[in-house]
């Protein structure tokens, strides 16, 4: 069946940066018509951020801004210019989704409250989504998702008690979020189809994020403890990290869960005596003595690559696999038959990959359809084939520089 | 209201808790005398106990709860029997698991063609990695998130204390699901939905990919530091009390996210006395390609010598007045003191009759008018359901149970 879900939803995207260009892009993925409202002088601000094709930077050369906007048609309008109103209201009184991310009363200053879209599409289901909510006292206060990943805590969880806090360069709450926007938004569609009903949906990005925090603040609301960073250990599971193998740079995780799956390891490793010793016999003993756990684990990993490693300890179902970089990720055959990245050819930067999301529906699975659109790409198209504007009306639009 | 039937482990045990939490209504099914993930910490007063498992109490709120081995015969027939009043089931078991069983879904969707099946597995069900033994850490590994992750200079890390990659994994299920549910509606099928553990750790990675694809460059990883292609920018500052976030950004675009930011950050500096080495630069007027690392340093230094006299708090005072995008890194404690949070009555009470005990969780993940669901009820107890769901639903006698019960079958 070649029916896309959401082939009949219209989405209006007034989105930046991370979570709201997510969401859109996830619905896009799964059929949805999806406008991103994009001004052609003040560009979303990840088309000017690396990775750029060939490392020379360009509007429309951006990996990062590519990755998160595929399948969407653009619409290039200045909200600064009152016109543009006359075509972001015909925009929204033919959509079925409002999703927007602006900081919290940009959108109210440009006339399109919550209040002010329902007038013009009395069932819409807006959803507004941003660092700290539409309301509290901190909520004016701008962020982004680094930051965030930082105010929920992560980083304290993240890298040896011996050294700072640490992260990832990657934004990860915006990639925690989405998820929690998405369902609400899919359940808010499927209530309106059968009532008729629009929603408001405020997303505090904070809020959602700290869900997958959730066993350690109650550890902190219980128990008062405040858990810290432990590199790799596990409080159930020993042997339980990432050991050094040959080469550069490479690693392989290992988890060992059962006294019997550690007895596998020891006869993997060639290491009767380490089976019998004692200090090593169950899961409690061994998490007294990791340290010395691991140099042994270190002794016979750093001798041999992370794939044999893996080969070794598969055999005998010890949970393990190599520590993937980026581009061991592209040549994973799992993922290449999960199909994970499509290739897709972009007008600037030529053949390129995109992610799918992780999800594969058996009846309807998604595609990726279009790379992400080139600056004001489909400005006219928009303008005159959807919204069936006349050519003399687009082109007064144009010189009166709305769509700058 | 759609009925869940969840079957999943700790690898999904998240996704039953979104759904229930937007009002569906969610019924964890575990093995009699409950799950092993029960045996997760940490514990309500340190007392590892399968009825005490912050863990479980975290992922299967709003659920309600009842046991059932799948492997007996007539626990089977008992499942078919909630499957019919079922709409969809969330399962985390190995590939290959619930076709032995002869309730996987090809063989449940021939008695139900409106049947939505959710299936997380580490790789798929299908592919050449399916049968792989993995974990939490190994996904991470494998998916590309742990060699992006940690200090330059020690073996890479993930983030500890919470099984991330099964939350990833859980919350796409939630969303799949529901992806599915919606598409019955036009169809009038269901379908099955395969989530892939690794994949969903890939999806987390951002620009890594692209960064290999388009550049050839492979990404590292870089600690406190934000990494650009020939720059380290630092993102968490030790202040008096523990660490802020926040990061240099040069350039005139972004507003305060950008060169603006950083003058507002220097002005507050100066304000006492400490902008010595910054007041000069022109943080709007260039770009982050027009700088070098050696800028960068020396004005790192100078930042992270005002931040080292501040605590998290007077910091984050100082942010919120000049309109500066710097915000402490929390711990619970912070997250519990939260102004942001306390203003908009985030924090909920939950009733442990049980414990004798209340305990405050985190809030619902999004606020919605009219309301999509609210947090009803703590995670169930073992079995904590049987009655309502065999007896009062499902017709079955007093006597069955008892027999039921002493058979191993609930």
């Amino acid at each position: 069946m070649n029916s896309q879900v959401f082939e009949d939803i219209k989405v209006v995207e007034l989105c930046w940066a991370g979570v709201g260009p997510i969401i859109c892009s996830y619905l896009a993925y799964f059929g949805a018509e999806v406008i991103k409202v994009e001004s052609e002088s003040r560009p979303d601000p990840t088309r000017t951020m690396p990775p750029f094709k060939d490392n020379i930077p360009g509007i429309n050369r951006s990996g990062f801004y590519g990755n998160l906007n595929s399948n969407k048609l653009i619409c290039s309008l200045n909200l600064k210019n009152s016109k543009s109103k006359d075509i972001l209201k015909p925009l929204i009184r033919r959509c079925d989704i409002v999703v927007e991310s602006f900081t919290p009363g940009v959108l109210e200053r440009l006339g399109f409250s919550y209040e002010e879209v329902k007038k013009l599409k009395r069932d819409v289901i807006m959803l507004r989504t941003c660092m700290l909510g539409h309301s509290g006292s901190e909520m004016n206060r701008p962020g982004y998702g680094a930051i965030l990943s930082g105010l929920c805590g992560f980083p304290l969880l993240t890298g040896y008690p011996d050294t700072e806090v640490a992260g990832t360069a990657t934004s990860y709450t915006d990639f925690v979020a989405p998820q929690f926007a998405l369902a609400s938004l899919l359940m808010a569609l499927d209530i309106r189809s059968k009532t008729g009903q629009g929603r408001y949906i405020d997303q505090s990005q904070f809020e959602s994020s700290v869900h997958f925090m959730e066993p350690v603040i109650l550890d902190y609301t219980v128990n008062k403890r405040v858990r810290s960073r432990d590199g790799n250990r596990s409080s159930y599971a020993a042997p339980h990290g990432i050991y050094p193998c040959q080469g550069a740079d490479r690693w392989v995780a290992i988890a060992v869960f059962s006294d019997e799956e550690w007895l596998a390891l020891c006869s993997v490793m060639g290491r009767p005596g380490l089976a019998e010793d004692e200090k090593f016999a169950t899961l409690d003993l061994r998490i007294r003595s990791e340290d010395e756990l691991d140099r042994c684990i270190e002794m016979w990993t750093k001798n041999h690559t992370a794939e044999e490693i893996t080969e070794l300890l598969q055999r005998v179902s010890i949970a393990s696999g190599p520590v993937a970089d980026g581009k061991d990720i592209h040549k994973d055959p799992q993922l290449k038959h999960r199909e994970h990245f499509k290739v897709l050819d972009h007008p600037e930067r030529g053949k390129c990959t995109f992610d799918s999301p992780p999800i594969i529906l058996s009846r309807t699975p998604g595609g990726m359809r279009m790379p992400d659109p080139c600056a004001s790409q489909h400005t006219e198209y928009v303008c005159t084939k959807i919204l069936g504007m006349p050519d003399d009306e687009f082109l007064n639009f144009l010189s009166q520089g709305v769509f700058e | 209201m759609y009925r869940i039937l969840d079957l999943t482990d700790e690898k999904g045990l998240l996704c039953g808790r979104i759904l229930a939490d937007l009002g569906l209504d969610v019924i964890k099914i575990e093995k009699p005398g409950g799950d092993d993930c029960r045996n997760i910490g940490p514990f309500w007063k340190d007392i590892h106990h399968a009825e005490k498992s912050l863990f479980w109490f975290s992922y299967n709120l709003n659920k309600k709860g009842i046991t059932l081995d799948i492997m007996k015969r007539r626990g089977q027939s008992l499942f078919k029997q909630l499957v019919e009043r079922a709409d969809a089931i969330i399962e985390s078991f190995p590939p290959s698991y619930l076709s032995e069983l002869g309730l996987d879904y090809d063989s449940l969707a021939r008695g139900k063609p409106n049947l939505v099946m959710t299936s997380i597995t580490h790789y798929g069900k299908s592919g050449p990695y399916k049968d792989r033994k993995s974990s939490d850490l190994v996904a991470n590994a494998v998916g590309g998130y742990v060699y992006i992750t940690g200090p330059a200079d020690r073996p890479p890390v993930r983030i500890s204390k919470v099984d991330q990659a099964y939350c990833h994994a859980g919350s796409h299920a939630a969303v799949g699901t529901l992806i599915a549910l919606i598409c019955r509606n036009r169809l009038g099928l269901g379908q099955h939905v395969d989530i892939s553990i690794e994949e969903s750790v890939v999806w987390t990675l951002m620009y890594v990919q692209q960064y290999w694809d388009l550049t050839g460059y492979i990404y590292p990883r870089s600690g406190v530091f934000a990494h650009r292609t020939n720059l380290n920018v630092r993102q968490y500052w030790p202040c008096k009390d523990g660490y802020v976030g926040w990061r240099i950004f040069l350039g005139s675009s972004g507003g305060s996210f950008g060169g603006e930011g950083v003058k507002r950050m220097v002005e507050a500096m100066g304000e006492e006395g400490m902008a010595q080495g910054l007041d000069m630069v022109h943080w709007e007027a260039s770009g982050m390609d027009d700088v070098t690392q050696e800028d960068i340093t020396f004005w790192e230094e100078r930042f992270a010598s005002f931040f080292l006299t501040h605590t998290k708090r007077e910091l984050n005072n100082i942010a919120e007045r000049k309109g500066i995008p710097l915000f402490p890194i929390s711990t619970p404690a912070d997250l519990i003191d939260n102004v942001q949070l306390n203003s908009r009555h985030y924090w909920v009470d939950i009733e442990h009759p049980e414990l004798s005990d209340t305990i405050i969780y985190p809030g619902p993940f999004v606020l919605c008018d009219p309301p999509l669901g609210e947090l009803r009820r703590r995670a169930p107890l073992v079995g904590e359901h049987n009655s309502e769901i065999y007896e009062q639903e499902l017709g079955i006698s007093p006597q069955e149970m008892t027999d039921l019960k002493e058979e191993g079958v609930i």
